[in-house]
């Protein structure tokens, strides 16, 4: 595709990505409603599961990303890792906020109450999201670029401290949450067949909603930093010529008034 | 189905959300793809990568 040809922030790529990404979304739907049995525990509730970890994984993989490019930035100086860290924090507050709310949700009628604020596992990633959120609006007070993008890369860095903090909190606290352990952990699941089946389609689903999303998310950030660069250029390329032409103007004013 | 309701509000706001935010970046991409010029459009097409680009360039008092 030739420059003049791009016209948004999609691409062959992202529309291959977007329609497995729909044809992903059915078949996950099919998986987790009606091709998948009840739980014996959580019974027809265990659905909001295929949506709910998915949700918190995409969270810590996308602040894992934030966080990784922010130290690539500090070392490289690179304006790619600065935006992809950017763009990865926008789509991880999106995540997280979905798995807080539908956790939320699935808390209502398993533990009878929609949020508890002694809860370790809910309140660390309530902290995680607003740690993001505070990092988001650290990028966006005007400053020196070099400065914001360091300043933004130390906090997605320190904030990204608070992951495994939540991912833990449940074994770490277990007295002080209502949450489960881990469903899934290396040496052994509660989980098995079709129910085990849609939670990993799941997680590769999300997982590939969020590549879509970051290939759209980076194109943009990249465009809105053109327009601040570009802008700037033609600002004051367009001063420069009007002090230019005042100077010109005022010299031929002054040989007008040495001639006469 | 057992509490349909909170299984169906839980996957509504998932897919609504992810649709709604999806919907947001393509509007939003377009729009500023307008506002730039054609070789400055992509990473890949303004040389950046090979350039090793970083923020401009401070100016020197």
């Amino acid at each position: 595709m030739s420059p003049a040809e791009v016209t948004s922030t999609g691409s062959r790529g992202t529309r291959v990505i977007g329609s497995i990404v729909l044809a992903g979304i059915v078949f996950h739907v099919l998986l987790s409603f009606v091709w998948s049995d009840p739980d014996a525990d959580q019974g027809d509730l265990v659905r909001i599961m295929y949506v709910h970890v998915p949700s918190a994984w995409l969270a810590y993989m996308a602040f894992t990303v934030t966080a990784f490019g922010g130290v690539m930035y500090l070392w490289k100086r690179s304006l790619w890792w600065d935006l992809v860290a950017g763009a990865s924090a926008e789509i991880g507050v999106v995540f997280c906020a979905l798995a807080l709310v539908t956790g939320s949700i699935w808390g209502r009628p398993t533990w009878g109450t929609y949020w508890e604020w002694t809860d370790v596992r809910i309140v660390t990633t309530l902290v995680l999201l607003l740690l993001y959120i505070g990092y988001l609006a650290v990028r966006r007070i005007p400053a020196d670029p070099h400065q914001r993008s360091r300043r933004a890369a130390v906090v997605g860095i320190i904030a990204a401290l608070n992951i495994p903090i939540v991912r833990f909190s449940v074994d770490w606290w277990a007295d002080r949450t209502l949450h489960q352990k881990a469903t899934v952990k290396l040496g052994g699941t509660e989980l098995d067949g079709l129910m085990l089946f849609a939670l990993f389609f799941g997680l590769i689903l999300f997982t590939l909603i969020y590549v879509w999303m970051m290939i759209h998310r980076f194109r943009i950030a990249w465009l809105d930093e053109q327009i601040d660069r570009h802008g700037l250029d033609a600002a004051i390329a367009e001063r420069l010529a009007e002090s230019t032409s005042d100077v010109t103007r005022a010299v031929g004013l002054t040989k007008t008034g040495a001639d006469l | 189905m057992t509490h349909s309701g909170f299984i169906f509000a839980a996957w509504g706001i998932v897919l609504a959300v992810l649709v709604l935010y999806s919907v947001h970046l393509v509007l939003r991409g377009r729009s500023l793809t307008d506002a730039v010029e054609p070789e400055h459009r992509r990473w890949l097409d303004s040389g950046a990568e090979t350039k090793g680009l970083s923020h401009p360039p401070r100016e020197q008092p």
